[in-house]
């Protein structure tokens, strides 16, 4: 393996890891439900992708290779969580029969989440959304609070966070619907 | 039509994206889940589009954080060359209810022109989320407390002998002593020049000023905008307007500004103009007050995680008079 660091490498895995770092970890996150998890899923990702610049080309064609790379680490994921859980068969709960049954159902697709399209319409859309509304949306989409945390700093109940958030998404989903941009979310392929 | 049940059932979603759903939630979205092919593409909308405006929404410190993380791996895998990379220690107070990312400490990547190829340079950023503030020990034992929603961005080994660093919001600095490694702090406009002294800087993005003010020791001042250079003696502050390209040097009470650094402010019959100094710096805002009004007031509180409203408000009934907050800047009145 190489020593020899350019300058040119450390810039593009740079401007890769900035670029792709959110995508990825949410395409994770469709598959292992899971943050943390996810997180590291896109860390070792990165990580090998640097181990083996030398074979690699930092071009376009890189993210369908980070994309792939993800998937495939989130399944085996998946299957290792999955091992460890057939060891006490006896106490698979209901969290992990609905959490399997999405994974069976829901997530067999490759789809990236690069939304550059999306991302203007989205964005309009939130700023034009009520001030309290938004608040709440930006602490819990933009920065990863809990509900319950949420409702704690704006002193208000779990249950109008919650209430707030159903009401943005449902009126984004209509909203996308009618420009008829909600097909390039489901679409979009790598 | 929606009816209550599916009104119900997106809530659900939405606990179950949160990861707070109770057994009996998931019990029930199961259910509806199998119940049809169109719930089961409406769940994944809903979900996806959660996830969605995740991804668009500018977090930057959040991708830094994370980018460091993915550095610093790099780093650790390559420790058999000769990097030096001491972590600045790192101790961290978070003062109000804040953000859950507070500090993160960025790595970049530079070769030395002249010398092996295989030794790194490391570029050190240090950024804090707005509400929280931290104490730092740079590489060569300087101690800064950083306010929040400032960056400061050093080198971990010096070049040159000069210790360079950038700054963007607030801090507090005791420059470790060095007579041959001159210590300078890049403020965009303006330039310091230490030796080994305390002083407070305050060079907000959003602020027309910055504010240099010096405790102990010495500090000059450069620019490429300002005629001369300024030598600042202890207990004088040099305010520099960034729209007039002017500053101008008052004399005060420096360690006013610098009061921020504590975990509690405690007055005990202060005047008025000498809180504002203090509040300015534990909230990050400005304040307007009639000069006198000012300096002739007196109050007794301590601050500890108040927010600012709860402050004012709490004035409010100790003196007469009234507040008016908009965006950053506080005024005051005589009632």
């Amino acid at each position: 393996m190489g020593l020899n660091v350019s300058a040119n490498d450390v810039k593009e895995v740079d401007a890769l890891f900035r670029r792709y770092y959110k995508p990825l970890r949410a395409y994770a996150f469709r598959f292992v439900n899971d943050w943390i998890a996810a997180e590291d899923i896109v860390q070792d990702v990165f990580f090998e992708l640097w181990t083996r610049r030398g074979s690699i080309r930092f071009n376009e064609a890189v993210s369908s290779y980070l994309f792939k790379a993800v998937y495939s680490r989130s399944i085996n994921f998946i299957k290792s969580n999955l091992q460890n859980n057939n060891c006490s068969l006896n106490e698979r709960n209901e969290r992990n029969i609905l959490d399997q049954y999405i994974e069976d159902h829901m997530q067999n697709q490759e789809r990236s989440l690069l939304l550059e399209e999306l991302e203007a319409e989205i964005k309009n859309f939130v700023e034009s959304l009520p001030a309290q509304c938004q608040k709440i949306f930006i602490l819990s989409r933009n920065y990863h609070l809990k509900n319950h945390e949420i409702a704690n700093q704006l002193s208000i109940s779990v249950k109008a966070v919650e209430k707030q958030i159903t009401k943005a998404l449902s009126e984004l989903k209509l909203h996308l619907r009618k420009k008829g941009l909600l097909f390039f979310l489901f679409l979009f392929n790598i | 039509m929606m009816t209550n049940k599916t009104v119900d059932i997106n809530e659900i979603i939405i606990r179950y994206l949160d990861a707070s759903a109770t057994q009996e939630e998931k019990i029930c979205l199961l259910q509806w889940l199998k119940k049809s092919e169109k719930n089961r593409s409406d769940f994944v909308e809903t979900r996806d589009l959660w996830l969605a405006c995740e991804v668009v929404t500018d977090n930057e410190l959040e991708v830094e954080i994370a980018l460091d993380r993915f550095k610093s791996r790099i780093l650790s895998e390559r420790n058999r060359i000769p990097v030096r990379r001491e972590r600045s220690s790192l101790f961290f107070i978070q003062v109000a209810a804040v953000f859950l990312l507070l500090i993160g400490i960025g790595y970049w990547f530079a070769i030395r022109p002249n010398f092996s190829t295989k030794e790194l340079l490391v570029k050190n950023q240090i950024i804090t989320a707005n509400g929280s503030k931290g104490r730092f020990e740079l590489p060569d034992g300087t101690i800064v407390w950083l306010n929040g929603n400032s960056k400061l961005t050093y080198w971990d080994s010096y070049t040159n002998g000069k210790r360079d660093v950038t700054l963007k919001g607030e801090a507090y600095f005791e420059v470790k002593k060095n007579a041959n490694s001159p210590f300078s702090v890049q403020l965009g406009d303006l330039v310091i020049h230490v030796l080994g002294t305390k002083f407070n800087v305050s060079n907000y993005g959003t602020d027309r000023m910055i504010k240099t003010a010096l405790l102990s020791g010495s500090i000059k001042i450069t620019g490429s905008t300002l005629k001369n250079e300024v030598i600042l003696k202890p207990d004088q502050l040099f305010t520099y307007s960034k729209q007039l390209n002017k500053g101008f040097v008052d004399k005060v009470e420096a360690q006013l500004y610098a009061n921020w650094i504590k975990d509690k402010l405690i007055f005990d019959n202060e005047k008025l103009s000498d809180i504002m100094i203090c509040l300015e710096g534990w909230y990050g805002v400005a304040f307007n007050c009639n000069k006198s009004f000012a300096e002739n007031t007196r109050m007794s509180f301590t601050v500890r995680g108040e927010s600012i409203d709860e402050i004012l408000s709490a004035m409010e009934m100790i003196v007469p008079i009234k507040y008016d907050i908009k965006d950053n800047e506080v005024t005051i009145f005589p009632k």
